[in-house]
This record gives C-alpha cells, structure tokens and sequence, in this order.
C-alpha cells in the first residue's frame, strides 16, 4: 500500500487543482510537468551525479513534438509522446555513455557542456527550430480529439503519478540500493559485483525520459518551446529541485519540490531583482543541504 | 603469468608468475612497498598490469573488468574495511545483495540480506550504523560482503590490520571457519597468523616472488 501513496498523493493535489479554477489549473499542469524534469535531476542525484544538462532533455522532449507538428503536421499526443520518448531517451543515452568515465565536477560540466551544445543548435538552425523564437506547439489530439486542459492535466498527473510510481520501486528494488553503494562508495559497489556503468547509463536515459515527458507538458501548457528550456540555468533550477526533492521523505517530494520553487519564482517577479529573491532560496537550500550531510 | 606493472620508475610488480589451488589458503608475505597489495589489486581487477596474463579457471581475466571478475567468482576484500558509511549493517548488505542483480527492480530479497549477515554472526547488529562497529567486526562485515558473490578465489588484503593482537587469531579462526573450500590469497604481516592459517607461502620483495615455501620455513626466509 505504501507503494500506492505517492502516485495517489499526486493524483488528489491534481484533482483538487482542477476544482481550483483556470489558474490552478495552468499552474498544475506547469508544476507537474516542470516536476518531471526535477525526477530526472532526483533519479541522477542518487548516483550522486549533479547533471547540469538535463534542461537538454527536456527541450528535446518538446522539440520533438514541435517539429513534427512543423514539418509532419500532425498534433497527435501518441506520436508526440512516442517521439519526445525516443529523441530523450537516445540524448540520455549519449549523455551516459559519454558520463560514464567522469564523476563529480568532471560529469557535470561535462552534461552542462553537451547541453550548451544543443543549445546553440536550437539558436543557430533558425530556419529549422525557430531560432530564438522557439516553436509553436499545438494542443494535443488524442483520437482526433482536442484534449484541451482538462485533458493534459490529466496526462500531466499521469505521468507524474507513473513516474513517482517508479521512483517508489526504484527505492526499494536492487537497482536502487546500488544507486547508494555508488553514491557512497563507488570501487566498492563495483568491487561487489555491480556493473556501474550499466546502471549509470541505464539511469540517465530514464532521467532523460522523465525530463523530455516533463518538456512536452510544459511546451503544450505554453503552446511554445524556446532554447531556453535546454539553457544551463535551466537545468540548474532542476537541479535546485531535485536537490530539495531528495530532503523530503516522500517519493512525491519532486512535486512538492517543483511547486515551492514555481511558487517561489512566481512570489519573486512582485520585486525588481527577481534573482535576488530565487537565489536566497537557492543559498538557504544549500546551506541546509550542508547540515543536512555533516549530521 | 609474469604480471608487471610500474608506476612511473617503480616496479611495483615484477614478473610475477603464481598459481593458487582449489580450496588452498596461500599467503603473500613481504616487507611495506614489496607490491603484495599491488598484486591483490592486479588479480582482483582494480589495477590493469603493463604486461602479463591471468587465468581464472582456464579463462583469460587479464582485461576482464572488476565487476566482471566478481560475477566470474574472484573476489576481494580491502586493507582497510571498504564500507558505506553512514549507513546500518543491514543496509550494506543490501547493497552488496543488489550489486550482483544488475539492473534491476525487484525488490531486495530480504532472506538473501540475512543469510549474508547471519553467515558472518552480524544479524544481531543488522540496525547499527557501520560506524559504531569495532575494527574487528568492520573487518569481518568487509570479508561478509565480499563473499555474498560466492567467491571461488577471495583475495584477502591485511585481514587482520588495525585489529587489536589479541582477537587477530580469533577473527581469523573465524572467518576462515565460514570460508571452507573457497581459495584465500592472504596478504599479511603477522607471521605467526600466516603459520597457523596458510597452506603456502609466497614471499614478496621489491615486486617479485623470491620463494614459495610452506608456513612452517617462512620464518627462516624472513630472518
């Protein structure tokens, strides 16, 4: 049962958003989808690996829907997902095999860098990704069907819920345990048998899913993707969340984490300097991160 | 067969050529800097060698990974307990139970996290933090973790290091007791533990093997 209580922990919060009129809603669908991009950072952070990059994921995940919208013309959120999935999944698989051999600043410039990357593609290929302007991206077709707000709120949810799912199997299972061996003790875990590379890159590429899953709602949400969501700061703010995700005893804590910081952002654009407001949250966090691993 | 491996000018292993028998407690014995735990980590998979082969069984491991090795059924144990700290005696089981499932996510086998810890006397401290345990039994729960991969070859670097002189031939006795028919390379100092516990003895010096006698001439080798 306990197994059970993140998912419907995610579930009730969307339900009761729904009830809480247009803006709850928009705003639910942005947090759970700005969410999943926080599972990514979370699961990789298991591993003890801070993926600065992992904003490359989630502009995939839109950009894939906005391009086949573009040249292919077809809004069907089955194609969509299939192809936000596909072209996530492979980028997840790059960044882990190319991850594999470094750890600790070495891997997160290095997934900051191969994001930088991709950036510059998205701002440089105007005439094929819109340049700076981004893309449009439709609202989603299921059957032919506009699944309007209602509707990708509830795909949001879904997929928040499925993947929370994971997250509570994932704690418990084998692979999950040798997640902690590696953040704690890498030789070792591998000196006991466990292929950590394997597990590494198997873990990026989910990480990379669940962000590129999180890009599509928050593209759909906008109706527009730009190379900012692939923009290091981006990822950053991921990072920032997962980081406060992994404080919270709770699997859903990555949503709950992608709500204080959405919140938090929102709160700060009443004062000049913006910045000022989100980068003291981001050194309170810090410093209690440093407590929370000296005790 | 003739393993070398330097580090920048120092031969630390020198053309090495050793065998160990099935089921036989081979001791490598050698002052500090004689490359013993050089040859562990060789063997083990933690180090590379510059030249040379090694067998396991008729298979050549020479480029084989360390987890690779594990699965194969070469293990080791480290100088100092290689543990998770911060972590229960439970939980590191846990760990070492999982390393060898691969991927995957079922979840631990609760009854595989006990014999591992019931083999070696240390279920009843299953909810201590690794911390909190004695030199002796840090250096067993290492040994209980290594062997939870049903090791053929368990390479032992200084068992007994750091452990008081009063529980060294205890803890030997003991872990020995739980190892009958798996091949132990023991790297050690204390000669008397090497008598009592080792069928053979390979002495090392300057990253060769100078002899291989048996216990009872070791102390005529070091005078």
């Amino acid at each position: 049962m306990r197994g059970w209580l993140s998912p419907i922990a995610i579930i009730t919060a969307a339900t009761a958003a729904y009830f809480g009129g247009p803006f709850l809603r928009f705003a639910a669908v942005y947090i759970l989808g700005w969410s999943l991009a926080v599972f990514g950072a979370w699961l990789l952070l298991r591993y003890g690996l801070v993926n600065f990059g992992i904003g490359a994921s989630y502009a995939l995940g839109a950009y894939a829907a906005g391009l086949i919208y573009k040249y292919l013309h077809t809004a069907d959120l089955a194609v969509h997902l299939l192809a936000a999935v596909g072209a996530a999944g492979a980028w997840g698989a790059l960044n882990g095999a190319v991850g594999i051999k470094t750890r600790g600043i070495y891997y997160s410039l290095l997934s900051l860098s191969l994001s930088m990357v991709l950036y510059g593609v998205l701002v440089k290929f105007y005439t094929v990704t819109g340049g700076s302007d981004g893309l449009y991206m439709p609202d989603p077709r299921l059957l032919g069907v506009r699944i309007g707000t209602a509707g990708l709120l509830a795909l949001a949810a879904l997929l928040a819920a499925a993947w929370a799912a994971l997250g509570e199997v994932f704690g418990r299972s084998y692979a999950g345990h040798v997640a902690a061996g590696i953040k704690i003790n890498e030789l070792r875990t591998s000196a006991l048998g466990a292929d950590v590379g394997r597990h590494i890159l198997i873990s990026s590429v989910l990480a990379s899913i669940a962000a590129g899953l999180g890009g599509l709602i928050v593209g759909y949400s906008t109706s527009h993707v730009s190379p900012d969501f692939a923009y290091w700061v981006t990822s950053g703010k991921m990072v920032v969340g997962g980081l406060i995700a992994s404080f919270l005893p709770w699997t859903w804590g990555f949503v709950a984490s992608a709500a204080l910081y959405q919140a938090v952002e929102l709160y700060s654009l009443q004062f000049a300097y913006p910045e000022l407001v989100v980068g003291g949250l981001l050194l309170a966090i810090l410093a209690a991160w440093r407590l929370y691993y000296r005790r | 067969m003739s393993l070398r491996k330097s580090f920048g000018g120092v031969k630390a292993v020198d053309g090495v050529s050793m065998d160990v028998e099935e089921g036989e407690r081979l001791a490598v014995v050698g002052p500090n800097g004689s490359g013993k735990t050089t040859l562990i980590n060789l063997l083990s998979g933690l180090l590379k060698p510059d030249s040379g082969d090694i067998y396991f069984k008729g298979i050549r491991v020479t480029n084989k990974p360390l987890h690779a090795r594990v699965k194969l059924g070469i293990a080791r144990s480290f100088q100092l307990p290689s543990l998770y700290q911060g972590l229960t005696v439970r939980q590191n089981a846990a760990i070492a139970v999982s390393a060898l499932r691969g991927f995957s996510l079922r979840p631990v086998d609760e009854e595989d996290v006990r014999d591992a810890l019931e083999r070696f006397g240390l279920w009843e401290k299953r909810d201590l933090p690794v911390g909190s345990l004695s030199e002796g039994e840090k250096k067993i729960l290492d040994i209980a973790l290594a062997v939870v991969a049903r090791p053929k070859v368990l390479l032992l670097d200084e068992p007994t290091s750091s452990v008081a002189e009063e529980n060294k031939f205890e803890l030997m006795e003991f872990v020995v007791g739980r190892l009958k028919g798996v091949s132990l390379v023991i790297v050690e100092h204390d000669l008397d533990i090497v008598e009592a516990f080792a069928d053979r003895v390979a002495v090392m010096h300057s990253g060769r093997i100078t002899a291989v006698v048996p216990p009872g001439e070791v102390r005529r080798m070091a005078v």
